[in-house]
């Protein structure tokens, strides 16, 4: 059965190798020069969040733009493989017919389901692994001279820097698969597939900063001691909101009342306001939580789109 | 493979269907001895399909249960002594021939390689070509061999003839008979044109209106039936399954027919084609009982 799976799926699977190699070749040569031309400039340092000294280097930075386009590429390569090898998967199968030699072979209806979608889904991991760690290398090599300097939290940074690649790989193949059982059609499933990727993906990007609880950080006003932690590094974290606090505890995020004034301080004082504060996810601990918890959820999609598919291929397929 | 002595290859009770347009077969009731040569006949849209993909269990019943060997169809695969070949002749026709038989071998547990691939290039049929350069006549030869690689005790085929040429219908028939003569298999073949079957069957299974309308032993029916001609606008002795009355002449299929008919009636023998176009054109009656209506 895996023979047969791999069979019907060779072309995809070459396919999926010749992106691996050509990628990953590309990765690693500009990773090797982009260290070579880091070393002869001495802008080693300068890839650091903290870095001094080092204002105008980010903007002639040669690798910025290829970094930023491997980035891009790579974002929509698990939409492309689940558009491509998930959708078709089995809308092929049934807008040709020839489901019914399948489903007339002594295998049950879910071993073929799960066996397809398995020799599919288990090479795109693969692909999408393997490319994300080089391409990650790649980016903390270049740090705050490349995309970085955008902050880790940017949306191409968030998606090509951690496990999150792989989740969307496999919830866009198990939404391609469930709508190619549903429609019966190749491309119809696709352009659901597109829509149902899109969704999830802004989706997601809305209600990051909801998702785990915020870092809290307060200031006196005037003062430069902080409570709670340290002020958040815009390269790093994600800033979320600040404002200010009332003596009685009560924030307030957007207070207008003292914009123009040169004393904002005393301004602030006088309208009953002690204190400053400011929350924010933090870039070394909150972002590896959130990528993991976005995975589970994305898992977690993928998983109950695979229910729903097999109920589908047990009792709609006909 | 001796599990299944006891049960009839394929057996159904009150066998229903209903899609949103309608019900497709309707309180279908049957058994098929073995070892038999099935014709499965009807008109057009009678329910032909519907019976042979609820048998696979690619659909499933509305009402009533169908067993391959006393099991129900599930979504578990066919049943290992079942085998079907449906109306497209589903193959991928990017997978060569060989290919295409490996697929066979993987799919199914009690496949014999040797047999199929003997099967296939008995007809030189070539085992590198892709499905997709065959002619219909060898597709359909792959297919067959697909079919009976497993080594089934009953093999389904849905209109396996419908698209073929003359002189690839020939083979193929002849190729299922030896198979199923030296094999013990029993055949169920569909088709809406009869005389393809005619010298084949030994078997009849009729379904008009989505039900059963004459089921039985062929032999059988042609010593129970009879064709009267007779003047027109007289009544036919016996019980008349139809009666054509063209104005001049009144021409009927009867069954069961007395001993001594009269003039001015003439009595001929009916051909099996006469059995079956009469069940046709009668008036829908009541659904046949397993027992069936001839048998």
């Amino acid at each position: 059965m895996i023979w047969v799976a791999w069979r019907q799926q060779r072309w995809q699977f070459v396919s999926m190798a010749a992106v691996l190699v050509l990628g990953g070749a590309a990765l690693l040569f500009t990773q090797l020069s982009m260290m070579n031309y880091l070393t002869e400039n001495g802008l080693t340092g300068c890839t650091l969040p903290d870095a001094t000294g080092c204002t105008g280097h980010a903007s002639d930075f040669e690798y910025y733009d290829l970094l930023k386009n491997y980035e891009l590429a790579f974002l929509a390569l698990p939409l492309v493989l689940g558009l491509f090898c998930g959708a078709p998967m089995f809308a092929k199968e049934l807008e040709s017919g020839t489901y019914v030699l399948a489903l007339t072979q002594s295998v049950s209806r879910r071993r073929w389901l799960f066996t397809k979608l398995l020799v599919g889904v288990v090479p795109a991991l693969v692909v999408v692994g393997v490319l994300q760690l080089l391409l990650a290398w790649c980016l903390t090599t270049a740090g705050q001279l490349g995309p970085l300097l955008e902050g880790t939290f940017k949306s191409v940074n968030y998606g090509s820097i951690g496990v999150v690649s792989l989740g969307y790989t496999v919830f866009t193949f198990s939404l391609g698969v469930l709508f190619g059982l549903i429609t019966r059609r190749t491309v119809t499933a696709m352009a659901m597939t597109l829509g149902g990727f899109v969704a999830v993906r802004v989706a997601l990007e809305n209600v990051r900063q909801y998702i785990v609880p915020a870092q809290f950080a307060e200031r006196p006003l005037g003062g430069e001691a902080t409570v709670g932690g340290p002020w958040p590094r815009a390269s790093v974290d994600l800033w979320i909101e600040d404002g200010l606090i009332k003596a009685d505890g009560t924030r307030v995020t957007d207070f207008k009342g003292c914009y123009g004034v040169s004393d904002t301080a005393a301004c602030y004082r006088e309208a009953g306001f002690t204190k400053t504060y400011r929350e924010w996810l933090s870039g070394s601990q909150d972002y590896w939580t959130l990528q993991v918890i976005e995975s589970g959820i994305l898992l977690g999609l993928g998983v109950a789109l695979l229910v729903v598919a097999a109920y589908w291929m047990r009792h709609r397929v006909q | 493979m001796t599990a299944d002595i006891g049960y009839p290859p394929l057996r159904a009770d009150g066998l229903g269907k209903q899609y949103r347009r309608g019900w497709a077969l309707r309180d279908c009731s049957f058994e098929i001895p073995t070892n038999r040569v099935v014709a499965l006949v009807g008109p057009n849209g009678a329910g032909k399909s519907t019976l042979m993909n609820l048998v696979t269990g690619i659909t499933k019943p509305t009402t009533g249960t169908v067993e391959v060997f006393g099991e129900r169809p599930s979504g578990r695969g066919l049943h290992p002594r079942l085998a079907f070949l449906g109306q497209q002749k589903a193959l991928y026709s990017t997978l060569t021939v060989a290919e295409t038989l490996r697929f066979g071998a993987r799919m199914n547990p009690t496949w014999d390689h040797g047999y199929a691939k003997d099967l296939v290039s008995s007809a030189g049929v070539p085992l590198l070509a892709k499905i997709g350069t065959l002619s219909g006549g060898q597709r359909t030869r792959v297919a067959v061999a697909v079919a009976l690689g497993k080594r089934p005790g009953v093999v389904l085929l849905d209109e396996p003839l419908a698209d073929l040429d003359p002189l690839a219908r020939e083979e193929t028939l002849r190729l299922l008979m030896n198979e199923a003569r030296q094999h013990g298999i029993t055949v169920v073949l569909s088709s809406h044109v009869l005389a393809e079957l005619e010298s084949i069957c030994d078997y009849l299974l009729m379904i008009v209106d989505g039900q059963v309308r004459l089921a039985g032993d062929v032999r059988q029916a042609l010593s129970k039936h009879r064709l009267l001609t007779g003047p027109s606008r007289t009544k036919v002795p016996g019980t008349p399954v139809d009666v054509v009355d063209d104005g001049t002449r009144t021409t009927s299929l009867v069954r069961d027919l007395p001993d001594a008919v009269l003039p001015p009636w003439r009595v001929g023998p009916a051909r099996l084609e006469d059995i079956v176009l009469g069940y046709m054109r009668a008036p829908a009656t009541e659904p046949v009982t397993r027992e069936g209506r001839i048998a």
